[in-house]
Order: C-alpha cells, then structure tokens, then sequence
C-alpha cells in the first residue's frame, strides 16, 4: 500500500477582491519527497503556502496537509509540521535560548540536540540577542526552532531569501538533514534555481496564479530545448511554433526557446534553412528564467544602430 | 499558555508602565488642580471631581485601546503572525493567553494610577474634604470601561475587513462609555460594561480563527461579534447625536412656566427651543413695566424655595429619595458654605453616614464631627440623623436641624444647639431657605412647613411671621416661600401635592398669595394650568437619538409598562409622559420609525437578494433591518458577509466567485486554458525520485 501524500492540493483558487492570485491549482505532494515551489514574485506561492497552512482560507478548492483539512489544522498536525516564513521572524527581545525555550514549550517532541546542533552549525550563542543577530544568523536561529520539533513536513517560503552563499550553504545543509529521516518532506519556495536543482526532486511551476508545470528537475530540464539557428544573411522571422516560448533574432542568429519540442517542431525548424542548427543545454536557471519570463519575439539588429 | 503570557509580558510591560506613569500623573495632577471660586465643589470633590473623572474616563480607554492595539498590531506582519499561530496550540490558547496578559498590563497601565490616586486622596493631609469609600465608585466604572475598550481593541485589530468594519469593537465600547455615564447608578454602570467586556472578548476569542470571515467563528463568537455590531452601530449613533448637537441640529422643547415676580405676582415665561420668548401675565398680556418685559424679567423673579411636597400622609405616599448620578460628589458628600469667623472652616455632609464632618480647608485636617447626638471629636463614631430629619444650612456657620416634632439652630462654629419654641403643633413637614435682597446683600430667613402653617424664622431664631395656609394643603402640598425685598411680605405658593399622579397634577391650578407678618392675604393668585411643553425635535435629531429602530423603541414602552406594572414609580411616570402629553408624538415617531424601518427591511432584502446570500441569510438580514431601522441596516453593510461576484463566462451575468457553479446558469468555471508550453509530469513513486537523486 503506497503512503498517503503529504499535501494534497485540489482545484485551489483565491481571490483577493476581485483580483485572481491562485487559479485552479491542484498539486500533490508526496511523502518524503523535496519539492520546490517556482515561480516570479507575486505569482502566488506564498499565498499557496498560507492557505496550506490554514492562514488564509481559500476561496475555492480545498488543501490537504498530512491528511487534514488545512483550514482547521489541529493542534497536533501543526506540531508535525514546520514552517519557515519567509521573514526569518523573531522575537528581537529575546537570547538564542530563549527563543529554544520558548518555542521548546509548544512542542512535545522538541529535540535540543538538533536545535544545537543547528545554531552552532550559524555559530550563535545561546546569550545572543535575537534582535542583535546578521540577517544570516536569523535565518539559522529560525531553521533551528523549525528543525528542532522534528517535523515530518518541512514548509519553507523563500528560506535564502537575502541570505549570502555562505549562509544559504548552511541553510540547505541543515535542512537536507531532515531528509535524512524516513519519510520527512520538504515543500520549498525559492527563486535561486541552483539551490533547487541541488535538492528538489520536483518542481512545480506557477505561473499567474496557475501551475505550468509539475516535473521532476531533470524533466523540466529536458522537455525545454533552446536552438541557435545561424544564418549567412538575416534571419527570418520566426513561424509560429507550438511549445515557443521565445525567440531572439541578431544580424546572423535566430535563437528559439522551446518548450516540448517534437520532432515535428525540429523539421519545422530545419525549414528555415539555416546554415546550421545548434541545440544548446540549458541550466535549470536559464530554463525557467525562460519559461516564465516574457514570451515573444525579441530583436537586436547591429545595422539598424549604425543606420542611426 | 503559561510561555504565552509570559512573552506577551515580557514583549508589553514597558508599554504598560509608560502608560501607568503617564496616567499616574495626570490623575494626581487632576487632583490637585486647584479648586478656587468653587468653595461649595460644584465641579466635584477629589474623586468625583470633573477634571479627574475626565482623566480617568478619557485616559483608561486610551490605555485600553493602546495595549489592546500594542499586543495585536505589531505581530499582524504576515510572517510574524503565521509564526506565532503556527504552534501546535489551539488558537483559543493563543487569544487568552493574550487577553489573560492583557488584563496584568491593563492593571499596571490603569490600575495602579487609580489605587494610588485613591490611596492619596484616602491620606489625610493631602486634601481639605472627607475621604469617603463609595467616592471610588465613578473611577472604578471608568476602570472597568476602559477594559471594555482592551478588548475592544484586541477585536478590532484581529478583525479583518473595511475600516468601519474593524471599527465597530470600539464604537460599541463608545456606546457602552456613553450609557454609563448617563446612568444614576454605579451597579448599572458596571452591569453595562462587565457585559459589554464578555461579549468583546467572546468576539475577539472568535476573531483569532478567522479574521477575514465572521461565520467560520464558533457559534457563540459570531452571536457576540453580532450584539458587538449592533452596538457599534448604536455608538455610530451616539456619534451622530454628538456631531448634531454640536452642529446646532437637536432642538430642545418648546415650553411654558410661570414664576413669581419680585412685586409678588406671578407671570409666565413662553419658551421657544429653550429661548425665554415673552413673559405674559396670567390673562395672557404683556406687562406694561419694562423690567418686566422680555429677558429682563428673569433678573426680577423672586428666589422662591419649596419648604415641602406634600402634607400629611393620609395617602401612604413615600417620596422617593433624591439620588444623584453616581458620578456627583452631591452622591456621598454635600459641602456647606465655608465660613472664616473665627477662623477658615467647612462642613461636609456624609450622605450615607448621615453625620457631619468638620474640616479645616488650609490645615487639611477634620476637626470635629456633629451626628444626631451633638458634636464630638474628630474621627469620633456619632450616631447619624435619622432619615426623617431635614437639614439645612442657611447661611456662613448656621444649621438648621428640623425632626418632625423639634427645630434646632446649631452654630457651627460656636458649636452650639439651641431648640426652638414652635409656633405651631408638630408635625414638621420640610425647611426651606428664602433671602430678600437689600441693596447687594441679602437677608436671610427659614421658613418651617408644619401642618397648618408655615412660620418664618429670622436667623437668631425668632419667628417673624407664621402664614396659615389658606388652601386646600392635602391636595395643594407643594409650599414655597419666598420674601419680598421690602421683608414685610410674604409670598407663599401652593402646588399640587406629589402624592397626586402626574397626569393629574398637569391639569390642576396653582395658587400664590402675598401675605403680611401676621398671615393676611393681602393678594391672591390663580394660575391656571400651563400649556403642555412641546417637543419639537427635528427629525434628525430625533433619527439620532432612535438609530436602534422600533425595536427600541417599543421594547422601551414594553419596558416602562412592566416596570409600572411591578411598582416602578420613576418608570410609571415615564410612561405617563409618553402616553399622557407626549402620545400624539409618540404615535408619530412610532410611526416614523416603522416607515422607515420598513423602507430599509425592503432595501436590505434587495441588496442580500443581488448579493446572492442564501435564502436564510437574506430573510435574517431583513427581520434586522425591521427591527432595529438603521442600525440594521449599518450592521448589514458593515458586517454582513456579501461574496464577492464576477461576470460569468458563460452567461455573463454575476456569479459567487466561492462557488462553484454559476447560481444563473449552473456553469463551473472554465479550466485553466490548455498550453503546449505545460510541462506536467506523472508522479513517481518517492522512493523512485529517491533513487533517481
């Protein structure tokens, strides 16, 4: 009998006013898989978060989180799950310890090893003001109070957000030991695609409120195709293709971006007759940059600048 | 709960001692603000004085509002919110560990100042009045208010929605805070706040849940959150009463009265929205002497005093007592007139000791006492007068102290009593003071109602004239007196008893006659029964006043009706106005107040009908706006869940967006349109993902 997932999503939508953040959205996360959670700012993902969460209530559609609905979480499944709130917030006016023993109070399976092991992973001091802390430091700290319950669903909205590559290092090192624990889940939002690809499994792509795509890292990878098209003279302008999602024409090049490219796209293609065809790998940054950047045709020719 | 309230401590209490220094301070500052040309404390005494209980009226609920925004406002930034409800906790846990550590800062904040602006006045030495206990009353009131306002402010920053929406906590705390000090009872005061507190911190229990939307609150939060909005939109009202009095927009009644003149004929003064109009003479005439002529005449009306209401008690009529408003010093301590021979001394009255205190007002110090018994020392146990003994003070030092079978002078500050021989057979029924004024002083007499005469005593006690009556007293009991300026007349008039019901006594003459030292009736006067007084309130206002609709207003006469019927003399009356003089009126604003509540149920229906509520929902709304007009309307409008609705694809009208087929048409909504550029890959087993990471 497979396991249960840990998050289920169905026909989500939100409304805030009249105005559409997340639009039939369904997703599944399954159990002890890492999935990172893409998409611009204010495309919607920290609003999937807090509904997940039971913050806000959706307007449509309904999320399950470890079994539960997410609008009335009990008290127990929260202590299953941990969150991380993209603000890294503390209470300023309290020391490192402190804070562990404050948040040690709610949480019946507290483990203080792992929250030792964790801040002095950020090398904080248990006298440390919380509010005298780098923003580095904080973000430790926060990781710690969500790592030390030990949770089975790990929720983290944006967690290197503003960090530097050192701290984010640390950061992701301490949360792939959660993952080390059977069946322990992480659901993380993140616009540093190289993080992503380190630890993701799966990705889920949103995109104006809506997922564009739900993959494995490696899936996304391959199923977007970038082609550099090399032409004696200038290059025509670029048929209408399915799966295009941008072209960039110059003196000599024509470049396409594709999603889904077939066969069929590729013989479109060669009808161009270009002197050449170049396939080009694409990082995982370089493929969603595309994929949810702006689509359409783009065009940089030298001789028009000289002709001003 | 325990880490709960500990942090919300911790995170506050320098909030929370600011704020007690601050109020602290101005509290004693109010105290001790300086009480020249105020020798007899009209403004009030220590602890009932007007500029303390404004500090303590304005400054608890600013204490309030402030911790209650304070505990909330900070921790509602999105993250630091979800950081603190994302604890294995119920949310319930979370609103009372906030409210338990709430009240410790409210305490702190409030309390504190008020225990040691009590504890400094209760010192002796600090203030030249008596310290009496139930003088605590109006600031524990304002205390207990100001806590209504903690919780209102919690609601109000956890409820989300439009500003006015958040709004309603507070100006249901507003429309508590009016009703309390309009009230002449400390109990009923309390009663109306401690309520109010359980219902704003039920709704504020019910907030913590769900913020956004009032029906995922529990059952009972939603109820408080509903009696919370009513009365926020009956503080919308009170508002509006405010801002229309002060924009001129509520008018007062239109009347007639009649006074006595100072050459002992009685004239009536005719009033217009409270402005003195004309003066007439009983047949309807102005008067030819101009001093007599418009607003003039009120400087030569003569100062008259009611000796007694009633004589005889052949109709086992008890007056009910005099109770001032809880707030009033007059409550628990009446001052006499200061005097300075031989040296600066003041008299208080402990209402409910019924005894005398002496205090020295430079000294600060109480030094002596007088009960029924005499003087004694101070701090000394006297036995109080008894209730049916009339005390009076008539000028400087003098107090006269009538039992209903002995009349004694007492010199204040010789510390003297003497008996007075009576001119007439006991029982007394009543002392009033009358004056005639010579040149810029004035003369001073006593006038001592017995059962067949009124006798006027001069201040060394001798009687200079005893006035039989020449009416008809066990109806016409009502006696004043007053002196002509000349002091060889007397004025004495007669109205009807008050054991006679009001809607008789309207309808019943007066009499005045002019009378010498020897009790001949040198002129005597009918006065006919006055027009009754006119309410002309103007609409506004009177909306204003009434926000709450008919169901107020007829719960009110329901009210008054039983409390009639159960032996309520102050609401008997009441009633009797409202359907005695006032009914044409009453019927009209009854009327009135149907028409348009009935207007609003129709608009409400309307207005729930396109808003796409549920049958139930729109039904209810409407039994609201029937009974209680406007304020149900406003409730509605602020409080009413009205989903959002956009165009539906695919019939164009509107739809709920939190629904899922379209109520015209029966449509879903379209699916997300289909992309080549989708990447959506089947899920994998984990262990499979496992394996191929």
């Amino acid at each position: 009998m497979s396991t249960p997932p840990a998050i289920e999503i169905e026909h989500l939508t939100k409304f805030y006013g009249t105005r559409e953040i997340v639009r039939d959205l369904s997703l599944t996360v399954p159990t002890g898989s890492i999935y990172g959670f893409l998409g611009r700012n204010g495309m919607g993902k920290t609003t999937t978060i807090r509904i997940l969460l039971g913050f806000e209530e959706p307007t449509r559609g309904r999320a399950r989180i470890l079994g539960e609905d997410s609008s009335r979480l009990s008290p127990a499944t929260r202590a299953r799950i941990g969150y991380l709130p993209e603000g890294h917030h503390v209470y300023g006016w309290m020391t490192v310890r402190e804070c562990g023993q404050f948040q040690a109070s709610f949480f019946p399976k507290w483990n203080q090893d792992v929250f030792e092991a964790v801040i002095t992973h950020f090398r904080l001091e248990p006298k440390m003001k919380a509010g005298h802390l780098s923003r580095g430091q904080r973000a430790g700290l926060c990781l710690a109070l969500t790592l030390a319950p030990e949770p089975e669903l790990l929720v983290l909205d944006d967690p290197a957000l503003g960090l530097d590559p050192v701290a984010r290092r640390s950061l992701l090192q301490s949360m792939l030991y959660v993952t080390r624990q059977p069946n322990r889940t992480i659901l993380f939002s993140s616009h540093l695609l190289s993080d992503v690809e380190r630890v993701a499994d799966r990705i889920a792509v949103l995109d104006g409120g809506v997922i564009r795509a739900d993959c494995t890292v490696e899936t996304f990878r391959q199923r977007l195709r970038h082609y550099v098209l090399k032409f004696r003279e200038t290059p025509p302008a670029p048929p209408s293709l399915p799966g295009l999602l941008e072209s960039f024409r110059t003196d000599h090049e024509l470049m396409m971006t594709f999603a889904n490219a077939t066969p069929d796209v590729e013989a479109r293609i060669a009808e161009l007759r270009p002197e050449s065809v170049e396939p080009v790998e694409m990082t995982l940054e370089d493929a969603f940059v595309s994929y949810v950047g702006e689509r359409g045709e783009k065009t940089f020719f030298t001789h028009q600048l000289n002709g001003k | 709960m325990k880490t709960l309230i500990w942090k919300e401590l911790r995170e506050n209490i320098v909030w929370a001692v600011l704020l007690m220094l601050a109020l602290g301070g101005a509290e004693v500052f109010a105290l001790h603000q300086q009480n020249q040309g105020d020798p007899q404390y009209i403004f009030g005494m220590t602890l009932c004085k007007t500029t303390f209980l404004t500090t303590t009226l304005f400054g608890c609920a600013a204490a309030g509002i402030l911790l209650g925004f304070l505990q909330v406002l900070p921790e509602l930034k999105r993250d630091r919110w979800a950081a603190l409800l994302h604890r294995p906790v119920d949310r319930g846990q979370v609103f009372w560990g906030k409210a338990l550590a709430g009240t410790v800062l409210y305490l702190i904040a409030a309390g504190v100042p008020l225990a040691f602006s009590i504890w400094h006045v209760a010192r002796p030495g600090n203030f030249p009045t008596p310290f009496v206990p139930e003088m605590v009353k109006p600031g524990v009131a304002d205390f207990i208010g100001g806590f209504g306002y903690y919780f209102a402010a919690l609601l109000a920053a956890l409820q989300g929605g439009a500003v006015l929406l958040r709004a309603l906590p507070l100006l249901a705390a507003l429309h508590v805070s009016f009703f309390a000090v309009d009230q002449d009872l400390f109990r009923v005061a309390v009663e109306a706040a401690v309520a109010m507190i359980v219902v704003l911190c039920l709704a504020g229990w019910g907030a913590i849940y769900s913020g956004e939307t009032v029906r995922r609150r529990p059952w009972l939060a939603r109820l408080a959150f509903l009696i919370v909005a009513f009365y926020g939109a009956c503080g919308i009202g009170d508002l509006a009463k405010q801002l229309g009095r002060m924009a001129g927009l509520v008018a007062h009644p239109t009347y007639s009265y009649w006074q006595v003149l100072d050459d002992g004929s009685p004239a009536r003064f005719n009033t217009v929205n409270n402005v003195l109009v004309s003066v007439t003479d009983m047949k309807g005439k102005p008067f030819a002497d101009a001093k007599y002529q418009g607003d003039r005449a009120r400087n030569h009306a003569l100062g008259m005093n009611t000796a007694t209401s009633h004589i005889g008690n052949s109709h086992r009529f008890v007056r009910e007592p005099y109770n001032p408003e809880y707030r009033e010093s007059r409550a628990y301590l009446y001052a006499n007139e200061p005097y300075s021979h031989p040296r600066l001394e003041q008299w208080f009255h402990l209402e409910r000791d019924a005894h005398y205190v002496g205090m020295l007002p430079l000294e600060k110090t109480e030094f002596a006492v007088l009960g029924a018994d005499g003087f004694a020392a101070p701090g000394t146990k006297v036995r109080p007068f008894p209730d049916d003994v009339s005390l009076d003070q008539a000028s400087g030092d003098l107090l006269v102290i009538a039992a209903p079978d002995s009349l004694k002078f007492v010199s204040l500050s010789k510390r003297e009593i003497t008996e007075l021989p009576l001119p007439a057979p006991p029982p007394i029924y009543g002392v009033a003071h009358a004056w005639a004024r010579i040149g810029n002083r004035s003369e001073d007499y006593k006038g001592v109602a017995f059962g067949t005469a009124l006798a006027v005593y001069d201040l060394k006690g001798q009687v200079v004239a005893l006035l039989p009556y020449r009416h008809d007293v066990d109806r016409w009991g009502r006696i004043w007196l007053g002196v002509l300026n000349s002091r060889d007349r007397f004025v004495v008039r007669y109205d009807p008893s008050d054991w006679i019901d009001r809607k008789t006594r309207v309808s019943m003459p007066s009499f005045v006659d002019v009378m010498d030292v020897k009790g001949n009736v040198l002129t005597a006067y009918t006065v006919p029964p006055g027009p009754p007084s006119v309410s002309s309130q103007r609409w506004s206002s009177f909306l204003a006043a009434r926000v709450q609709g008919p169901a107020f207003f007829f719960g009110e006469m329901l009210y008054r009706r039983v409390g009639a019927a159960l032996g309520s003399t102050r609401l008997r009356n009441l009633l009797a106005e409202q359907l005695g003089p006032n009914l044409a009126d009453t019927r009209k604003v009854g009327s009135v107040l149907v028409s348009v509540a009935l207007l609003l149920a129709v608009v409400v229906y309307f207005w729930a009908r396109r808003a796409q509520l549920p049958a139930r929902q729109v039904w209810g709304w409407t039994a609201v706006a029937l009974g209680f007009g406007l304020a149900g309307l406003i409730v509605f409008w602020l409080a009413g869940a009205r989903p959002r609705t956009v165009r539906c694809p695919a019939c164009g009208q509107r739809r709920r967006i939190d629904e899922e087929v379209c109520g015209c048409c029966g449509a879903s909504w379209p699916a997300n349109p289909s992309d080549e550029t989708a990447i959506i890959d089947p899920l994998t087993e984990p262990a499979a993902l496992a394996a191929a990471s």
